[in-house]
């Protein structure tokens, strides 16, 4: 390129177009776009690509007209930001940092719903809490998330397989997501179980005030993951307990796999007990659930 | 010749570079600390998801601004300016439009005349009231028709509202900065001549276009940036926990679901999801609360506006929205059948 590109206003934003062009070109290549939005909008991600290299050539044709101002400097250092930001945060999705800021109870009590006010209904009174599932805070799992459930194979969980029913047996158990888990879970009470997610360990979760529970003693641990609409910006923790047979230790932010007995006690409190853990060694390519 | 700044502007250059100076800072030092990099994380999934809206906004206004002569839209408007706004307000039933991509596109229309109110209208109608958005909320709540067609009908009457107030507040061009208002439309500052009868070749006139859209990426997109870099900071630090403790009371259960929705930042399309994941902890008026103002009027759109309206003027526009809003959501808490416990 011209050296005088450099002095030059057109010159800079066509640079800023082009910095922006290669990024989004390199994180849909590598599915790296993955750790910040919902996969299907990926169609959005090349429409913004073509967009940015018709608007780059439109403005390499303008070179030389008009002189660059400390504001464009500035302007052009603010629109760079974000691509900064995005090889920083690449393949370091959210965590249980995040997960304990989003993360509501009620009453300051993590596994009591009994303890939370009365179901509150919308106009259509449309409230189904007692026959959906809990998440770790106190939260159905989204009543709205069915349409979204044909979406869930963007997790790349083992689904349950239509051929051969899961016994749901210790030595058979039924593998899900946590939002399946989650959504039906009167379905699953007393089956074994196995699913995937990132640990917070009682350690960790002793460090936030948000969640507190009796239920989260030492050797126990949240299981959790986040359900996504569009972005990060909406994502909303979904968990479950994890309790073993002995004395479990888990790494914060580790990602597991955990085998165990779905309970749901009078409480409704949701837990994988009896539970056996293994270390995955990488994350799963989508972090999060759709 | 050499450009004098007027003091807003300087200190909008300085701010702008304060601001650079200091996240380049925060991502610099902290990128190990968790909670920067959750930051990094939010902040560039709010850029990935608004930007291409934000282009296709950009494109839309470029072709509006070579495309659509003044003179024959204004003839085409009704006459009577609430009619007007009556009209614009439920623009985004026939065409989807979120709140990113709508302030490019209110920004050239205001350019080709586009009344104040109407345009006002427009803004905050859009990104709410169109099927899209209506769907996304019915499915939200359990496939609700009924809250669907509250937030849109809401929503709509807000819109409407909202222009007409700032509308009859601020007469004529006196709410819009330098360069928007429709006096300045033959001086964009691409050096072309807009007219229709200057293009004679259609070529010509895409590229025209297509350099407004590239100008208005610039002129927008930095606040979007810092307007999402704020949100991510939002989300960051404020714990959603802290939040329930206040909720007990209704009006301030709204108030508090209204300062969450300004923070978040959260896409129209998806805020509905996260209205809903509080059914069972606050009254349903505050969750409608969250889902009208979000899109209207959150950290984000307030920076984005600066690029279309002064000071005052979105100072006014916050008011009456965040007024309305708060209004629509007390009469749902009073007089809805269901509404609250």
């Amino acid at each position: 390129m011209n050296p005088s590109a450099f002095t030059n206003r057109r010159g800079l934003y066509a640079m800023v177009h082009l910095a922006w062009w290669v990024t989004l070109i390199a994180f849909v290549a590598s599915g790296g776009y993955r750790d910040f939005i919902k996969p299907s909008f990926v169609g959005f991600l090349w429409f913004a690509i073509v967009v940015l290299l018709v608007l780059g050539v439109v403005e390499v044709r303008r070179l030389g007209t008009e002189r660059l101002s400390m504001e464009d400097v500035v302007r052009c250092g603010i629109l760079l930001l974000p691509l900064w930001a995005l090889f920083l945060a690449h393949g370091r999705p959210l965590n249980s940092y995040a997960f304990q800021k989003r993360f509501v109870s009620v009453a300051g009590n993590l596994y009591s719903p009994s303890n939370r006010r009365p179901s509150q209904p919308t106009p259509d009174s449309t409230d189904t809490s007692s026959d959906t599932g809990m998440t770790v805070g106190g939260q159905k799992a989204a009543q709205a998330t069915e349409t979204r459930q044909m979406a869930a194979a963007d997790g790349n969980e083992p689904e349950p397989s239509s051929e051969k029913p899961h016994a749901g047996t210790a030595r058979d158990p039924i593998p899900l997501t946590l939002l399946q888990l989650l959504q039906k879970p009167k379905s699953y009470v007393g089956k074994w179980v196995v699913t995937e997610g990132m640990a917070l360990s009682q350690e960790g979760a002793k460090k936030d005030a948000s969640i507190r529970s009796e239920a989260i003693v030492p050797g126990t641990f949240i299981l959790f993951r986040f359900l996504i609409v569009c972005c990060v910006a909406d994502g909303q923790p979904l968990g479950v307990l994890v309790k073993g047979a002995q004395h479990l230790t888990v790494a914060d932010n580790g990602w597991y796999r955990v085998t165990g007995r779905y309970t749901l006690d009078k409480d409704k409190m949701t837990m994988l007990a009896d539970a056996s853990i293994s270390r995955l060694p990488t994350a799963p390519d989508s972090p999060y659930l759709y | 010749m050499e450009v004098v700044q007027s003091r807003p502007a300087k200190d909008a250059a300085t701010f702008q570079a304060l601001f650079l100076l200091g996240v380049a800072a925060l991502l610099l030092l902290g990128s190990e600390s968790q909670a920067i990099l959750n930051l990094a994380t939010v902040f560039a999934g709010i850029i990935l998801e608004a930007l291409p809206f934000m282009l296709l906004g950009s494109l839309a206004g470029g072709i509006i601004e070579v495309y659509v002569s003044r003179e024959r839209l204004i003839a085409r408007l009704p006459k009577k300016h609430w009619q007007v706004v009556l009209a614009a307000a439920s623009l985004g039933m026939l065409c989807p439009i979120c709140e990113c991509a709508v302030v490019p596109v209110v920004r050239r229309l205001l350019r080709k005349g586009i009344p104040l109110p109407a345009a006002i209208a427009f803004l905050l109608g859009a990104p709410l009231v169109n099927p899209v958005v209506g769907m996304a909320t019915a499915v939200a709540y359990t496939f609700s028709v009924k809250v669907a067609l509250i937030r849109l009908l809401a929503g709509y009457l807000i819109a409407v509202s909202a222009g007409l107030v700032v509308g009859w507040i601020f007469p004529a061009d006196s709410a819009l900065v330098q360069g928007v208002s429709s006096d300045h439309e033959d001086d964009c500052g691409c050096g072309h001549c807009h007219s229709p009868d200057h293009h004679h070749h259609q070529r010509l006139r895409l590229v025209d276009a297509l350099r407004h859209a590239s100008g208005d990426f610039f002129e927008v997109g930095h606040f979007l940036v810092i307007g999402a870099f704020i949100a991510a900071l939002c989300q960051t630090l404020v714990s959603r926990q802290s939040f329930l403790p206040l909720a007990s009371s209704p009006l301030l259960a709204i108030a508090l679901m209204m300062l969450l929705a300004v923070g978040l930042n959260i896409c129209s399309q998806a805020d509905a999801f996260i209205a809903a994941s509080f059914r069972n902890i606050i009254p349903f008026p505050a969750q409608m609360a969250f889902m009208l103002l979000g899109p209207m009027l959150d950290l984000k759109l307030v920076l984005m506006f600066t690029g279309v309206f002064r000071k005052k003027a979105i100072f006014a526009l916050a008011v009456t929205v965040v007024t309305l809003v708060f209004l629509s959501s007390y009469l749902l808490n009073r007089f809805l059948p269901g509404a609250h416990p």
